[in-house]
């Protein structure tokens, strides 16, 4: 049995326990609401969550994985992260709690299985596939702070490009004043005096 | 040598919930978390005997010395001034239904975030201080001894609370977490305790008239650049009239839609409208803003300011007031104008539209019109000449905001403007529009900048909403009338749910609204190419001419 | 939750020992009439206490559609506009708890597609509050033929009803089930859900108990520590009249129920069980939807107070002179222009 295969049996005890460290970082956490409220509109935080992991699972899983699927998947996750009020650890560290798992449910199944199959020698690979399994976990680490690290930028630039909404006339005003001032005559209406 | 802690060690920080009681945890301030609070002389300006210079992330508040008997006090003089208070702060039940109605909570499932628990927080020491059962039993019968923790707690969750009133449609007593709001933020107030955020504004509408504090020269010139924008668009000239005495109609709206992108659209979009219908108005740069941010805060700093409209119609000779797109601004006239400064002054009418000849009898006592009223008046009328095509490219959700919604039930005028003026419309689910709509989780002064984090939090709901039409229906534009959601909507859109666009409805009203004289249209009111552009007449002669010839 | 269910315990002590010390006099007498007093008395206070405050605001929660437009069809009952329309929204309130049941949410599937059970939870919470408050009302109104001679002709088409299920000796009625079904229920949404686990105190626990204790005692007195009901009634005929017979031989259950009756009616005024008088002052529920129509009058409305027109134009009057802004005063001509 492979280890896409391994993952895949005990996809069932793996994936909910993976879930429940994400909701354990919100104060009301398992069994409390994000987990029993199923309506996707009306908890959206346990929508997010509960859509994306299966897609990351399977990708660490290993077999056939869509990359895009497995962006966009990341991408909802830590986009919901990066403003939940937790430092960077804390929003990507559930991540790597896979390992975790991994080692305690799938790992111990490796000289068994690996045994079983062929001999010594099934067992080596099995560790390699398994530990090409855990490496996934870390690429998957790895995009996410790629993915953690442009929305804090985005929410920067948020907050930035507010301001400069809320204010695009004011701006717009004082640059014609001072252009009067300065002897430059603006075309009325370009929007480029507003920027 | 010093052990490096595994992941898990790392990651279980977090206490498991309930570790404590709610009683005993204790708010956390750090940057991010919190608006910053007002300067000390802007709450001297507005009256405010406490007024000092504190940091919400500073151990001392610096509150005043005698800052118990002033919120024992200040409780005291509120219960007997409203039933209202009296009545939420005893019925309740904790039957928890209001829990999870609360886009605050949804976003950040924060337990103290629920409408509950947030009134909880003073419902637990009017307990200790002012019932029977709290005095002899104390913490035995939920109550809890007030302290500076208390105090900064009630700065933390009311200022989390956009005073949106989703949880009370769903309270079976109507218990209405906004009116608490208002209350707690009072009374912080007369600690010297407010938000920057909402009392510069407060302090520049009172002053100026509008929320940024721009005089009045500054605001006629900023209004004659969105005149030039429409010439440009449409090659109309369109020249407002500013405090001019002796017209019919009197418009007031939210200031941010002079100076504000995407709301200066919508505005643009009135002032081609009243044009097209030839309207008796004029502006006015003393009563210029139509939002209320007193109304945030304190209910006599929100008569304070709502008392300009009026003021400004009695001198002006109106005989009645439009209005324009906005939220608690609407909250506001519709709930408590005619109460804080009516009646309204003798010259004043009625309002009949001067198109059609509707008489407004809803609109009776306060005389003032919600915009979206008039306007689907017109079209129902057929008084309109519309070109939805120009909206083709534009698959629409309408956002019902939270204060025309639950405080008026303005829900099918827009609906109807929207349908007549772009011809896709789709809605968002049915729990997350109309009476239960979700707010945009920056209403009541809680769209500032700073806390972007949390607004993003507390949007989610909304957003997650519009993102499932989105994606299923290919839904890029979203619509609403509230002055705060065109300002706090498009950050929060565009983290959650890029290409989405978030307008006004007479944005969209000015993009098909076919003006007499005017060019070809080839752009949108953001001058932006429109996808299906109005045939040039000439061009269309010619392809005319050459259809006659084939056939 | 322990110290409610210690002090509900202590109650059900009281009652039992008390009868086996001889003090039904004390536990039959005295402590019902006086509770029945604090009841009254309480109750009366406390929505006299609610009603010295006035309502300075019209603030009802907009449930639907506004009148305004004659060809927009208005929503009468979620935004009510004339007072019939109010009272119609108040009974749908208090008959059919119309809030609550706005808690369902109706299946829907995700954006993948996958199905998901609807949230349920919320809707119980509709139909077990429901089904206690009709259980407890039906109860209330069997009651009555232990208070009034000769029994009224509607008590025995109540009991008929609520016993139409006809099963065993003495006839068991559902509402005797229910009240309990519905009551361990709200017990258990307590106890289950961690929300609610957040948000309970000692008060919201201790009325639950209270409440199964005395459909618990009321039960064992009907089904199985059977009371002899002839003597009970004229019992209770004597303290409702204020001529009080003795109670002696009545069972011990029975003053425990007795007891916990007692409990509950001296508890009610001074806790959130007056919700039930509450309902009907709740601005928010009671106000007509027509605030732009009719002026509310505030009691206490301040005096106006604003800055006003012409403090505005001292402030600006010559940039307004500058810019052609109308004044209605102009500017003094500067001195050394």
């Amino acid at each position: 049995m492979s280890i896409t295969e391994l993952c895949h049996e005990r996809r069932a005890t793996l994936l909910p326990r993976w879930t429940e460290l994400f909701f354990a970082a919100y104060p009301l956490s398992s069994p409390g609401f994000l987990r029993t409220q199923p309506d996707p509109f009306a908890n959206p935080v346990g929508r997010i969550v509960r859509e994306a992991l299966p897609v990351l699972f399977d990708a660490v899983a290993g077999g056939d994985a869509d990359p895009d699927a497995v962006n966009r998947a990341l991408a909802d996750l830590m986009r919901l992260r990066a403003v939940q009020d937790m430092p960077p650890s804390q929003a990507i560290g559930p991540i790597f709690l896979l390992k975790t798992l991994l080692r305690e449910v799938v790992l111990p199944e490796v000289p068994r299985q690996g045994s079983g199959d062929a001999g010594h020698s099934g067992a080596a690979a099995l560790l390699d596939e398994y530990l090409a399994a855990e490496s996934r976990v870390d690429s998957l680490g790895l995009m996410a702070l790629d993915l953690y690290a442009g929305d804090r930028e985005q929410v920067f630039n948020l907050r930035v490009e507010e301001i400069k909404r809320s204010q695009s006339q004011l701006v717009r005003w004082a640059t014609l004043r001072q252009d009067r001032a300065d002897g430059i005559t603006a075309s009325p209406g370009d929007p480029s005096a507003a920027m | 040598m010093a052990k490096m802690p595994t992941p898990d060690e790392l990651l279980a920080a977090t206490p498991a919930f309930p570790a404590r009681n709610w009683m005993d945890t204790k708010p956390d301030f750090r940057a991010g978390t919190f608006c910053y609070p007002a300067k000390p002389e802007t709450m001297a300006g507005m009256g405010f005997a406490n007024a000092h210079a504190w940091a919400p992330d500073e151990e001392d508040w610096h509150l005043p010395e005698n800052w118990e008997q002033i919120l024992y006090d200040g409780l005291k003089k509120r219960l007997e001034k409203h039933r209202s208070l009296k009545i939420f702060l005893d019925v309740c039940v904790r039957c928890g239904a209001c829990a999870d109605k609360c886009h605050f909570f949804l976003g950040t499932n924060d337990p103290k975030n629920m409408p509950v628990l947030r009134a909880e927080l003073l419902r637990s020491v009017y307990r200790q201080d002012f019932t029977l059962a709290g005095r002899l039993l104390g913490k035995y019968a939920g109550g809890r001894k007030l302290d500076k923790a208390v105090v900064k707690e009630w700065f933390s969750y009311f200022y989390q609370c956009s005073e949106c009133r989703r949880c009370s449609l769903y309270c079976p007593y109507g218990i209405d977490t906004a009116e608490i709001t208002v209350i707690v933020r009072e009374m912080l107030l007369e600690l010297g305790l407010g938000t920057n955020w909402i009392m510069d504004p407060v302090s520049n509408c009172n002053r100026t008239g509008n929320h940024l504090g721009i005089q009045p020269h500054a605001m006629k010139e900023i209004v004659e650049f969105l005149c030039d924008d429409i010439e440009t668009i449409t090659g109309i000239r369109i020249d407002p009239p500013f405090n001019e005495k002796g017209h019919e109609i009197l418009f007031i709206t939210p200031s941010g839609d002079y100076f504000a992108d995407p709301g200066i659209y919508t505005f643009m979009g009135y002032l081609m409208l009243f044009h097209e219908l030839g309207l008796d108005y004029t502006l006015s740069t003393y009563a210029s803003e139509g939002g209320n941010f007193g109304s945030f805060v304190s209910f006599d700093i929100a008569k304070k300011l709502n008392a300009k409209m009026y003021a400004e119609a009695e001198r002006l000779g109106s005989k009645w007031i439009l209005g324009g797109e906005c939220g608690h601004m609407w909250r506001v006239v519709n709930q408590y104008m005619a109460t804080y400064n009516g009646p309204t002054p003798p010259k004043m009418e009625q309002p009949v539209s001067p198109v059609t000849g509707t008489v407004f009898t809803n609109a009776a006592a306060t005389k003032m019109v919600h915009i979206a009223e008039f306007t689907a008046d017109l079209i129902h009328h057929n008084k309109l000449n519309l070109k939805p095509e120009r909206n083709n490219h534009i698959i629409a959700t309408w956002h019902d905001s939270c204060n025309p919604a639950r405080a008026m039930g303005l829900l099918e005028e827009p609906r109807a403007v929207l349908r007549a003026v772009c011809n896709n419309f789709v809605e968002m689910p049915v729990h997350t529009i109309r009476e239960e709509t979700f707010c945009c989780g920056s209403g009541s002064g809680l769209n500032t900048e700073e806390i972007m984090d949390l607004r993003m939090r507390g949007g989610l709901p909304r957003a997650n909403a519009l993102r499932y039409v989105h994606d299923k229906h290919g839904v890029n534009w979203m619509g609403c009338v509230c002055a705060l959601d065109r300002a706090a909507l498009p950050p929060l859109v565009n983290y959650w749910v890029p290409g989405v666009t978030v307008s006004g409805l007479h944005e969209l009203v000015a993009n098909a609204l076919v003006m007499k004289g005017e060019i070809p249209r080839t752009m949108d009111m953001r001058q932006e190419d429109l996808p299906f552009p109005d045939e040039d007449p000439a061009d269309a002669e010619a392809s005319a001419d050459t259809v006659e010839e084939d056939a | 939750m322990t110290i409610a269910l210690g002090a509900s315990l202590i109650i059900l002590l009281i009652g039992w020992a008390g009868a086996a010390l001889g003090l039904q006099y004390l536990l039959g007498v005295v402590l019902p009439l006086a509770a029945a007093v604090v009841f009254v008395v309480g109750f009366i206070w406390r929505v006299v206490y609610w009603a010295k405050s006035p309502v300075p605001f019209a603030i009802p929660t907009v449930g639907g559609q506004q009148k305004s437009l004659d060809w927009i069809k208005p929503s009468r009952l979620d935004a009510p506009w004339t007072n019939t329309a109010v009272i119609g929204r108040m009974a749908l309130e208090i008959l059919t708890f119309r809030s609550l049941f706005r808690n369902t949410n109706a299946e829907r599937g995700t954006i993948n597609g996958v199905p998901r059970i609807t949230y349920y939870s919320s809707k119980w919470i509709w139909v077990f509050a429901l089904l206690f408050h009709y259980s407890m009302l039906v109860i209330l109104l069997r009651h009555a033929r232990l208070f009034l001679e000769p029994v009224p002709l509607w008590v025995g088409v109540v009991e008929f009803v609520d016993g139409v299920m006809q099963i065993g000796a003495p006839r068991f009625y559902m509402t005797d089930a229910l009240i309990l079904l519905a009551l361990l229920f709200l017990f258990a949404r307590r106890l289950n859900s961690e929300k609610l686990r957040a948000i309970s105190l000692p008060a919201d626990w201790f009325a639950l108990f209270l409440l199964i204790g005395i459909a618990g005692s009321g039960i064992c007195m009907r089904y199985m520590d059977k009371v002899d009901i002839a003597q009970a009634k004229v019992f209770i005929m004597g303290l409702a009249t204020l001529r009080p017979v003795s109670p002696e031989g009545l069972g011990h259950i029975f003053f425990v129920h007795l007891t916990f009756v007692s409990a509950l009616l001296i508890y009610f005024p001074f806790s959130k069980l007056m919700h039930m008088g509450g309902v009907f002052l709740s601005p928010t529920r009671t106000m007509r939807i027509n605030t732009r129509q009719e002026r509310h009058i505030n009691p206490w409305n301040p005096p106006k107070k604003y800055h006003t027109y012409a403090e505005y134009e001292d402030d600006f009057r010559d940039a307004m002179a500058e810019a052609g802004l109308p004044l209605e005063k102009q500017p003094e001509p500067k001195a050394d222009a």
